[in-house]
């Protein structure tokens, strides 16, 4: 009885043991096959998780390195809920918040922006679990208003809003990576488990900008609007050897660095207006080329002649004058003649092929083309207007472009403003290499003895020409408002830059392209010509 | 026959123990490397920041508006037209 007492109770003992190793196998069979991926995925959470590493925004440069656009890292402290007041005191201490009081922190709340990093390793340092620190970048713009229409500048969120900023906005960002992280206790990433996506890092730009040759034309521009009373000015400096923009000068402008900017657009891409006399020489050598007439051919011109009821003047009587001196006098009754010889057809065709009314080959945010008047049935008097620049829009940097054909032996060139080995440069003769230098002598003509005497340099040779314009508005032509343009291509022989001015909003006492652009010309073209080391004469 | 045996599990057992610590070690490792590699990412944008604020102060004492004021301010310098060269 005993025995079987004792047989008894040994067989309860492993009958309890096998229940219960069979029920905690059972258990693990259960949570391993029923609940396996859910634990595990609850499991993973609590480890790992992904995080998006964006990176810093690329910089913009000029050619010589200098920069244009920079982000500065930083980093943004917030506080999350449940930071207690003792940790805020010793985070106050560190950074000296002297108008920050403690408040209990419901949720993530913004205590400090722009850390540098020696505060981010301090903060770090203090070990505290209820903060947060996030890496941020500032975006600096070292040159300021200098460069801020073209260059433009971006938002908080790192995305660019205007100028080359926009424009280029996908290669200075890239795009971002995502990783899958595992993470210890204290939450920071110790290893990395996968690339959940690939991202592409971010590009510097470098522009053909000079930022000296920049100062100088946008220093000369401020002072010539502010001395003559205008309001907006554009000033182009363009290499014709390399095809590529040296300066852009646009006013106003405003301060990139300051938030509550308050934007300004890019004249030389965004204002077309009608150019004036500039565009004589244009007309001069679609008359040439079509061999109606060369620059020695004497024209008979009186004073004034009459157009469908207009009276087209000139501000004294030439009598005889050859072609050359027509463009050196700017000549309104010589241009006149020379457009009826053309045709509104082929003065049309030969502005288009100079490049108005075509969108210029630069990534820029909403350029502008301009417009030619080219209804079919035009008027003699719309034709004779297009002959000197009137019935028609351009943008500086059109008419720049166009200039440049005459110092590239008569090749249109689309130039590039951005340092890119892979940028196609488009190129078509457009005119002969005789027609050119003839265009450029009659420009040399304007300098030397014409309207554009105000211009010569006492050490450069150059060619140029004035534009005057009167402003329309409300369909009428203010002669209270005008824009004095000039153009300019030297030094003489090598006629490697192309430099364009002009004014705006000039009122009636000062207001011609002779008067006011044509010093300014000068004024930039000597400072920068010598800052090149080119030596004439 | 089992005297073969356990020699071979034997080694066995002491080669799996000997990847186990090397498993733990490469791990170490990997993560210890990772936090270098974080380490020097922050370390690079630091240096960066301070290359760019260099690059900007070298490019504000060269900047021409700056030798221009000096130059008329500071030590009365008054602008002179080169003369022509012969």
């Amino acid at each position: 009885m005993k025995i079987y007492y004792k047989n008894w109770r040994l067989f309860l003992i492993f009958l309890f043991l096998f229940l219960s190793i069979a029920a905690i196998l059972s258990r693990m069979v259960y949570v391993q096959v029923q609940q396996g991926n859910f634990l595990l995925q609850k499991g993973n959470n609590q480890n790992t998780s992904e995080r998006i590493i964006e990176f810093k925004r690329g910089s913009i440069f000029d050619k010589n390195g200098i920069p244009l656009a920079i982000s500065i890292t930083g980093f943004d402290l917030f506080a999350l809920s449940g930071l207690s007041e003792d940790d805020f005191l010793k985070i106050k201490n560190i950074l000296k918040l002297k108008d920050l009081e403690y408040k209990p922190f419901n949720k993530k709340s913004l205590i400090s922006a722009s850390l540098s990093f020696e505060e981010m390793r301090k903060i770090r340092s203090l070990r505290i679990n209820r903060l947060e620190l996030e890496k941020t970048y500032k975006r600096h713009y070292p040159l300021g208003e200098q460069v801020a229409p073209l260059v433009g500048f971006s938002g908080r969120d790192g995305y660019g809003l205007e100028g080359l900023e926009k424009s280029y906005n996908s290669i200075l960002t890239g795009k971002p990576l995502k990783e899958r992280v595992l993470k210890d206790g204290a939450r920071s990433a110790i290893q990395r488990l996968e690339i959940v996506e690939f991202g592409e890092n971010s590009r510097d730009i470098y522009l053909t900008i000079d930022s000296n040759i920049q100062y100088i034309a946008y220093k000369y521009l401020v002072e010539a609007i502010k001395n003559n009373d205008g309001t907006a000015g554009t000033v182009i400096i363009l290499d014709n050897s390399a095809k590529e923009v040296l300066a852009l000068a646009s006013y106003p402008s405003y301060n990139p660095n300051n938030p509550m900017r308050s934007i300004k657009k890019n004249r030389a891409f965004l204002e077309s207006y009608e150019p004036g006399s500039i565009v004589k020489p244009l007309a001069l050598a679609g008359a040439i080329e079509n061999n109606l007439i060369s620059i020695d051919t004497e024209m008979e011109l009186p004073i004034k002649i009459e157009v469908d009821g207009n009276i087209i003047n000139d501000r004294k009587k030439y009598g005889q004058l050859k072609a050359f001196e027509v463009i050196k006098e700017s000549s309104q009754v010589g241009a006149t003649q020379i457009s009826f010889l053309l045709g509104a057809e082929k003065l049309i065709d030969n502005y288009k092929k100079f490049g108005f009314s075509k969108p210029v080959n630069i990534n820029f945010p909403s350029t502008s083309f301009g417009s030619i008047n080219s209804r079919d049935e035009i008027s003699d008097i719309e034709i004779a207007t297009l002959g000197y620049g009137y019935g028609l829009t351009a943008t500086p940097f059109q008419i720049s472009q166009a200039y440049a054909i005459f110092a590239n032996k008569g090749t249109y060139y689309d130039f590039k403003i951005i340092k890119d080995n892979e940028f196609q440069i488009f190129s078509e003769q457009i005119i002969s290499e005789k027609t050119a230098n003839d265009v450029l002598f009659s420009m040399r003509q304007v300098i030397e003895d014409g309207t554009g005497i105000l211009a010569k340099l006492e050490n450069f040779d150059v060619s140029g020409k004035t534009g005057t314009t009167e402003k329309l508005r409300d369909g009428n032509y203010k002669s209270s408002s005008y824009t004095a343009s000039f153009i300019g291509i030297g030094p003489n022989p090598s006629n490697e830059l192309t430099i364009f001015v002009n004014i705006d909003g000039l009122g009636s006492q000062k207001y011609s392209g002779g008067s006011v652009a044509a010093p300014l010309f000068k004024k930039i073209s000597n400072d920068v010509f010598s800052y090149m080391g080119y030596f004439n004469k | 026959m089992q005297n073969f045996y356990l020699p071979v599990i034997f080694f066995q057992l002491v080669i799996i123990t000997y990847l186990s610590f090397i498993i733990v070690d490469v791990r170490w490792e990997i993560r210890s490397g990772f936090k270098t590699q974080e380490r020097l990412t922050i370390q690079n944008e630091e240096l960066e920041n301070l290359y760019y604020q260099l690059l900007t102060e070298e490019f504000f004492l060269n900047s021409p508006a700056r030798i221009e004021k000096k130059a008329k301010e500071d030590l009365g310098m008054i602008k002179v037209r080169p003369k022509k060269i012969k």
